[in-house]
């Protein structure tokens, strides 16, 4: 009979062989399971560092490696080894950043974490630099732009290099996030600049720096500067990509804007399986949104009432005809949307998602038949961190 | 503003170049033999006509140093190449026009030479070129200075390189070491090589590989190649797949390893290049699938690295990996014709690899499912005898869920097959798609318990009770109690679990070490994300175990035993065990002893 170390490591062996994947993510979850069962703590701890990257690899579920990060933070406390501190500090800004995700973790129980983010950084690196990073983007994320800027002036003032803190195009790209969000897009497209004439790059950047700029670019009535970016953001989807599932629907609510149907309800039908099932409400918020964008989209400009798409087996929604009535899809739509805007003004004790809603509404303003053209040759994402 | 010029200590470079850039100080013979066949394919393109040779004598008397003098007819070097070549690190003398005509030259870096400095401490060059003058004698040494002479003798058109070991390289030199090193490197170069050693004069390489000869038949082909594979080797295989690429002009062969592999255990090939081996362990150039067989190849069009040791990885490997990864698929359909038995054999051995092949192309799918072996209810078949013998698939998708419940479900005529394994699900997704008419369902455990005989509307009254009871205490563990009729009668309980719940008791898990602070993040993150938790103990009505424990009075031991049996449930579906649970286990099965004693 097999050693049970022996399976562990056959496992992750055959993990090794897949693209980051959900198939990847369950076998690396049954060696976590195999590591508890022996209760071996050198192995769960190991396991676990490389779950939650499987996790943020494979994309779409961030609560299943908030679901396991605090066990991390526990061993480190008991072990107090600066190896394993560095480890868990560097996941420790995503998990803090997804849970902004979820409405019904409150606020103070995110500002609560960010505080001991703060200490922990502080007694291993001496800096709150990176403490700065994350309040500024989720407190952005909260619609709390005042005390936004007061940590964006923090920043400033610090020292930029700091051992965990984001890869410098993840840097660059987070300021980028934080001029959009109190509406300075010129000063975000300048500071973007590296980023969009490719001088810095990495597995996320720029693909979230384009998804950003695209409805800011439409609003400003620059289409064809918009269709630019959409493009090549459209040549960053790859097979596996799921790692931020925003861009797929930022792409397929500008596809809707620029009437581009068909391409969108193939996008739909070969990319959306998953969005359906992701439990986090802002991921879901933000697909209704652009969903329903596309979808109202298509109804007024072909006058049909219904559509043929793809659906998964077990949605509510479902139906084995893949025919869907349009008002019905965009009634349903507009429900869900409205639930978790409510959900998220009430945990954010502001209206910024309504703000987001409006604004999300409005982008049909601009609506105009736009040509897509030939498809730009599909761009390998980086492996690591990349800066020339 | 003035210009400067970077200051280089020679010394130190010589020594990272020779130390640090070469993996293995034998290289230094691979080096000359390059620049030897290099020299000698130069003087061909001149038109010339001589008869190459290549000579390397051993002189090993016992009262002087030990010296190889490596020597060529090659096309030689003049005074003027001698200062530029030989005296300026990453100065090439194949960089000029006439290298660039042809494609057939091995070395590019012009640091080659520096690499005798690992086994000497002085290297001595006499060279005369085909293209007239005197010959030139080049003396460098390990401290970075040289010597440059002109010479007044008459020399034979070509180069001789004098080494003497310095301490420690002895072992070099050698008749043995160096007719080994040459059979290692250059077994393939098409010049004939002679070792000159004791008076006596031998040929030591091949000079072609298998697939440079024309054969009367494919078996005499296909058996020089394994041949030729299990000399490279020094192992059987199950069968050799020839390989061809015209991107980086390559061929070869590819040999099918006889034991099991897993995808992670990346293999190693032997790569020649220009008919000279530079390297060993390349692990790049075939697809990542092809972890089932070890190659042998040789390229003219890939690009080396400075070390001679890997491949740049670029858009020319890049298409020549697809090609030979074509060449592996294109064999394994032949195969398919004409020998099937042998493919069955090569897929009972490799069928993970050949699955991720299949997954990636549809008609190679659609070919080769038919072959791939599962573990199934009914044994270890193929997909294809099962869909024949029942008519559909059910599937399970998690190996611990299929042991579970494979032998009860069995026990009731449901035939399953185990999908628990990498690839499986995909594989079966893949299936449904291509056989649209053959009903293909994923099963769960709960699934197959609603498949399972009802008890009597009696023999319902009859445990309505004790239902009841095992529901309040099952309840601490979110679990809800059933009750079935199910062979094996030998099997007290299955217990099974939706995704929800098993995402619920991984921060169940992180709970027990929390803080407050996680541990209320924890239970907001519950709350909202955790819709369908659902688990059940489904208890077996003709066990002879429940049954006495529905009839027992003692409510105490009743409680005690539903605890201690859901947590052999999870034990034997192998779930990890809450602390809460861990305690039953322990302090449960103390008080069933004392209550028995």
């Amino acid at each position: 009979m097999e050693n049970y170390k022996t399976t562990y490591k056959n496992l992750l062996a055959s993990a090794e062989s897949l693209s980051y994947s959900d198939e990847r993510v369950a076998i690396i979850e049954k060696a976590m399971a195999l590591a508890d069962l022996h209760q071996d703590e050198d192995l769960q701890f190991k396991v676990r560092l490389q779950y939650i990257r499987e996790v943020q690899e494979a994309g779409g579920y961030p609560e299943k490696y908030m679901a396991v990060f605090p066990w991390l933070l526990a061993y480190i406390d008991d072990k107090n080894d600066l190896w394993d501190m560095y480890q868990v500090l560097w996941y420790y800004k995503w998990v803090t950043g997804s849970m902004t995700s979820f409405p019904s973790i409150t606020k103070t129980q995110i500002i609560n974490a960010l505080e001991d983010l703060k200490n922990r950084y502080r007694k291993v690196t001496g800096s709150d630099l990176v403490y700065h990073d994350c309040c500024r983007s989720i407190l952005g994320d909260l619609g709390d732009w005042e005390e936004a800027k007061k940590h964006h002036a923090a920043i400033e003032n610090l020292h930029s290099r700091e051992m965990l803190r984001d890869c410098k195009a993840c840097v660059v790209n987070n300021e980028v996030s934080y001029w959009v969000g109190i509406g300075e897009v010129e000063k975000a497209l300048e500071v973007a600049t590296p980023l969009l004439n490719s001088n810095l790059s990495c597995r996320s950047v720029p693909h979230t720096t384009y998804r950003r700029f695209i409805p800011e670019l439409l609003v400003l009535n620059r289409q064809e500067a918009a269709m630019e970016m959409a493009k090549k953001l459209f040549a960053l989807v790859d097979e596996s990509d799921r790692d931020d599932y925003t861009k797929n629907y930022t792409l397929l609510g500008f596809m809707g804007i620029t009437q581009n149907f068909e391409k969108g309800i193939d996008f739909f039908n070969a990319r959306f399986e998953n969005a359906f099932k992701v439990r986090s409400k802002w991921s879901k918020f933000h697909f209704y949104l652009h969903a329903r964008l596309f979808f109202d989209q298509y109804k007024q400009v072909t006058e049909n009432e219904n559509i043929s798409i793809k659906i998964p087996e077990k949605h509510t929604l479902f139906h084995a005809s893949n025919n869907y009535n349009l008002d019905s899809l965009i009634a349903w739509f507009d429900k869900e949307i409205n639930e978790i805007e409510a959900a998220f003004n009430k945990r954010n004790g502001n209206d910024y998602f309504s703000k987001k809603k409006a604004f999300g509404f409005s982008l049909a303003n601009y609506a105009k038949k736009m040509e897509w053209g030939e498809d730009l040759a599909k761009v390998e994402k980086e492996d690591d961190d990349y800066e020339e | 503003m003035n210009k400067h010029n970077f200051q280089v200590n020679l010394t130190g470079m010589i020594d990272i170049l020779s130390h640090h850039l070469y993996s293995d100080e034998k290289v230094f013979i691979r080096e000359l033999l390059q620049n030897a066949t290099d020299a000698i394919s130069a003087r061909k393109l001149t038109g010339e006509a001589f008869v190459p040779a290549i000579e390397i004598e051993l002189i090993d008397d016992e009262d002087f140093p030990k010296q190889i003098i490596v020597s060529e007819n090659g096309i030689g070097l003049t005074e003027s190449e001698v200062h530029a070549f030989l005296s300026i690190i990453g100065m090439s003398s194949k960089k000029d026009e006439l290298f660039k005509k042809r494609q057939e030259f091995i070395g590019q870096f012009g640091i080659g030479l520096l690499s005798c400095f690992m086994i000497t401490d002085e290297i001595v060059m006499i060279s005369r070129s085909a293209k007239g003058g005197n010959a030139i004698e080049w003396r460098g040494y390990a401290d970075g200075t040289y010597t440059v002479k002109v010479l007044e003798s008459d020399y034979s058109v070509g180069t001789k390189v004098f080494l003497k070991a310095k301490a420690g390289a002895e072992k070099h030199f050698s008749h043995q070491a160096l007719k080994n090193l040459v059979k290692h490197y250059a077994d393939l170069l098409p010049y004939p090589i002679r070792l000159l050693h004791a008076e006596e004069s031998q040929q030591i390489n091949v000079g072609h590989a298998p697939w440079q000869q024309m054969y009367d038949t494919l078996e005499e082909e296909k058996a020089a190649l394994m041949e030729f594979g299990k000399a490279q080797f020094n192992m059987p295989f199950l069968d050799c797949i020839p390989l061809l690429s015209e991107t980086g002009k390559v061929k070869g062969g590819a040999y099918i390893v006889s034991w099991e592999k897993n995808a992670g255990q990346k293999e190693t090939h032997r790569v020649y290049l220009h008919n000279m081996l530079i390297s060993e362990s390349a692990e790049n150039v075939l697809p990542e699938w092809a972890f089932f067989v070890k190659c042998v190849i040789n390229a003219q069009n890939l690009r080396p690295v400075a070390s001679r040791e890997a491949f740049y990885e670029d858009q020319i490997l890049a298409d020549t990996r697809e090609e030979l990864g074509k060449c592996i698929k294109n064999y394994l359909v032949q195969l398919e014709k004409h020998d099937a038995r042998l493919l069955e054999r090569i897929i009972m051995r490799h069928y993970n690899a050949i699955k991720i092949m299949m997954l990636n192309d549809d008609d190679f799918f659609k070919l080769m499912y038919k072959y791939i072996p599962f573990e199934t209810t009914a044994g270890r078949i193929t997909l294809d005898k099962f869909i024949k013998q029942f008519g559909s698939i059910q599937y399970v998708g998690d190996v611990n869920d299929f042991r579970q419940i494979s032998g009860i479900a069995t026990a009731q005529a449901i035939q399953l097959v185990n999908a628990g394994y990498v690839y499986d699900v995909e594989f079966m997704h893949k299936l449904a798609t291509s056989m649209p008419e053959i009903p293909i369902i994923a099963v769960s455990p709960k699934e197959i318990t609603q498949q399972f005989d009802e008890l009597s509307p009696a023999e319902h009254k009859e445990v309505f009770d004790f239902i009841d009871l095992a529901n309040t205490v099952l309840e601490e563990f979110n679990c809800q109690a059933d009750l079935k009729k199910f062979e094996p009668a030998n099997v007290p309980s299955i217990y099974y679990h939706s995704d929800d719940m098993g995402f619920l008791r991984n921060i169940s898990f992180s709970k027990e070490k929390s803080d407050g602070l996680w541990g209320g993040i924890l239970d907001a993150l519950m709350e909202e994300t955790v819709k369908n938790a659902d688990a059940q103990l489904c208890f077996n009505y003709n066990n002879i175990l429940i049954k006495n424990l529905i009839a027992l009075d003692d409510i105490e031991v009743k409680l005690l035993n539903v605890k201690i049996l859901y947590i052999q449930a999870l034990l034997l579906g192998h779930h990890p065990l809450q602390k809460k649970e861990l305690d039953v286990l322990t302090n449960g099965l103390l008080k069933l002893m004392e209550k028995v004693i």
